[in-house]
């Protein structure tokens, strides 16, 4: 009967595929970006980002077990591209950032810019500042407790600018609420680092990532089978204490 | 507000008690006891309307001062600049009342047209004309006004009701020649002036050579940052300032002037020195709301004065077609300071590596607002960590390993580094690159000589 009623479309038009179709987003399919992405560098990581790659005027949340994982060579391949030009903005690091390192991974190191805040409150204002400027290229803050409006502030500031935002917080806080587009829980792993996607638009991402980082040092060790690590320098160790095991 | 013992204006709670304009000060103390009455004080607002001709300095360099506190700006030019009368008029209001003045805005083809528009009374609620950029439509409405808004009239006020003048259109049709002899040349000359019957020639105000601004305080403020809304005052009058003269300020300072005790307090200056000369006022409000925010008093404070210690020529700025992304480099400047406005210049740091190998003498970073310097490669290009320990963390030593957290196990190394000795400041260190057992990696090194102790002195991130 309704088939009947239907007047028969012309024959090219029947086999029409809908996840060729633009404007028409299935569930089980990553958002399209609408803002313009940088390729993260990391291939694995890509994949797995609406867009494929870091979304620009957005909040990006990176949620760490503990700082010093490789959270920075994660960042590497696009804060490389993005300082060759425009200056990176580093608000309130838990460490000294060294600018030597930075340059040998290819950062133009002279971008670069430390922000001391003393308190939280000045750390958000100069975030804002930075984002609402729209000067620098990317700004990364570390904060380790950071309120529901502030986020959303920052969230708004990051909006309106060309500039690509990531806040790094303590995996602790993954539970809670976020307006960040994009949250990424990090681990550290053997040559490289475990990426948990926690939240993107798109479906739920289940696996673990690892994505190689190359200037990671790794060496797999088994430390059960009590190896010593140290490999004695002769003009450090008296001979003889410690037979030398080396790995 | 009272002047020759009448009142001229009165608040909205005198005139919620019956006082009206024009009624004697006994009368006022008799409705009103607790009514406070002013005497009008001509010298303040001299100094007021001083003020206010500097900040519109920025709409343009021809300003003469009129009758009854009145300005006359010459802007016929650059009307398209502003985007039209209306504009205009909207930004001067807008300047006026940052300055917390009340101004009446009369716009004609002639001064004198302009000046008559802007006192004409209102009556009721009805709007009131009072811009018009055409002559026949000035011609016209002046018609209409009446005679005794013309200074030059008051004298003859009874002669022209005698013959029935009561606006300026009935006088203006009355034979000129009786018209001059009957009142004066003056009062002929000036109803030429108005209709364009005659070229105004104005005497516009000389623009000072610096700027010397003073503001009283309307009390006694102890809070610095509670001074801003003055000083903003100031900086609109100084940006005012330097746009009619074409300057660029590179340093000006905002001294807080202070109630005279017993000992005359010295005025608390707060310098301002700019990395680029500016001549806008947001940023240089900016910049001074974060240092107030930070500057303590010792006194309250009474009065400010700002004055510009440095200029330049203005150089404005070349707009390019399309906007680059990030901006310029004028606008990194300006961000930069506005940070180091609020942090504190030792908190706002650029990197400046030296060539050394120990990592603490190498990796130096210097505030933005200090001169840069060639940056110095590093020795080598060796393998460092992103992070460094501004203080090296001692580990302990179980079994023989150094531990942090759980055992280290060394993957890397050693590196020796030996150096410093030239300036007493020896560092012997073999470095390595150990890792924990969740395969985070650290930068530790071990001391030669002394206690061999292990430090944890960087973070691979």
């Amino acid at each position: 009967m309704i088939s009947a009623s239907v007047p028969h479309a012309a024959p090219g038009a029947v086999g029409i595929d809908p996840s060729q179709l633009p404007h028409v987003w299935r569930a089980c399919e990553l958002a399209r970006a609408r803002e313009p992405v940088a390729a993260s560098g990391h291939a694995e990581l890509d994949a797995q980002l609406p867009g494929g790659g870091w979304p620009r005027g957005a909040l990006v949340e990176l949620l760490l077990r503990q700082p010093g994982i490789g959270e920075m060579q994660l960042l590497k391949p696009i804060l490389a591209q993005l300082s060759a030009q425009r200056r990176v903005a580093l608000v309130q690091p838990p460490y000294v950032p060294q600018a030597s390192a930075a340059a040998s991974w290819g950062i133009n190191a002279s971008s670069l810019l430390w922000l001391r805040p003393k308190v939280t409150a000045d750390a958000l204002w100069c975030t804002e500042q930075l984002l609402k400027a729209g000067t620098c290229g990317a700004v990364v803050l570390w904060q380790q407790a950071i309120r529901l409006e502030s986020l959303r502030r920052l969230h708004l500031a990051a909006q309106s600018t060309e500039t690509w935002f990531w806040l790094i917080r303590p995996l602790s806080c993954a539970t809670e609420p976020s307006p960040a587009v994009l949250r990424l829980g990090l681990k550290p792993a053997h040559g490289g680092i475990a990426v948990d996607v926690l939240k993107r638009r798109g479906p739920q991402c289940e696996a673990e990532l690892i994505i190689p980082l190359g200037d990671m040092p790794d060496r797999r060790i088994d430390h059960d089978n009590h190896a010593p690590p140290i490999q004695p320098v002769p003009a450090v160790f008296a001979a003889g204490s410690t037979a030398p095991v080396l790995v | 507000m009272t002047q020759d013992g009448r009142a001229l204006v009165v608040s909205p709670q005198a005139y919620a008690l019956g006082v009206r304009r024009g009624m004697r000060a006994g009368g006022i103390r008799a409705l009103a006891p607790e009514t406070q009455l002013l005497e009008r004080d001509h010298e303040r607002e001299r100094a007021v309307q001083d003020g206010l001709v500097l900040a519109l300095l920025r709409f343009t360099p021809n300003i003469a001062l009129a009758e009854d506190f009145g300005i006359l700006m010459e802007v016929g030019r650059s009307l398209m600049l502003f985007g039209g009368a209306h504009r205009l008029a909207q930004q001067v209001r807008a300047c006026a009342r940052t300055l917390g003045i009340r101004v009446v805005i009369g716009a004609a083809p002639t001064a004198v047209g302009a000046w008559l528009l802007a006192r004409r009374p209102r009556r009721g609620f009805e709007p009131v004309v009072r811009r018009c950029l055409r002559m026949e439509r000035l011609k016209r409405l002046l018609d209409r006004l009446p005679c005794l808004l013309l200074p030059e009239a008051k004298p003859h006020t009874a002669w022209m009701d005698g013959v029935g003048a009561v606006h300026l259109g009935a006088l203006r049709r009355l034979p000129r020649s009786g018209l001059k002899r009957r009142t004066s040349a003056a009062l002929v000359d000036t109803l030429d002036l108005a209709y364009g019957e005659r070229i105004e020639l104005h005497r516009w105000l000389a623009i000072a050579e610096t700027f010397d601004a003073r503001l009283e305080l309307f009390g006694r403020i102890e809070h610095a940052d509670a001074l801003l809304d003055g000083a903003a005052k100031l900086v609109l009058q100084m940006t005012g300032w330097l746009q009619g003269s074409h300057k660029a300020v590179c340093q000006f300072v905002l001294l807080m002037e202070h109630e005279r005790g017993r000992t005359a307090i010295a005025p608390t200056p707060l310098e301002v020195a700019l990395a680029e000369p500016a001549w806008q006022s947001e940023h240089l409000l900016r910049l001074l709301r974060e240092r107030l925010a930070k500057l303590p008093l010792q006194a309250p404070a009474i009065g400010l004065r700002l004055i510009t210690t440095h200029l330049e020529a203005m150089v404005p700025q070349t707009a390019s077609l399309f906007p680059e992304a990030g901006g310029s480099s004028s606008d990194m400047l300006r961000l930069m300071e506005l940070l180091t406005a609020r942090l504190g210049h030792e908190n706002v740091l650029l990197p400046q590596p030296l060539a050394d190998h120990r990592p603490e003498v190498c990796n130096v970073w210097v505030s933005a607002a200090a001169k840069p310097r060639k940056i110095e490669a590093p020795p080598d290009d060796l393998a460092r960590p992103f992070w460094l320990l501004a203080q090296p963390i001692r580990l302990l030593l179980r079994d023989m390993r150094p531990f942090y957290g759980g055992p280290l196990a060394l993957i890397r190394g050693p590196e020796r580094i030996e150096a410093g000795w030239w300036f007493d400041d020896t560092a012997a260190r073999d470095y390595y690159v150990a890792q924990g057992q969740d395969a985070a990696c650290f930068w530790i090194y071990q001391e030669r000589g002394g206690a061999m102790e292990w430090y944890l002195h960087g973070l691979f991130a």
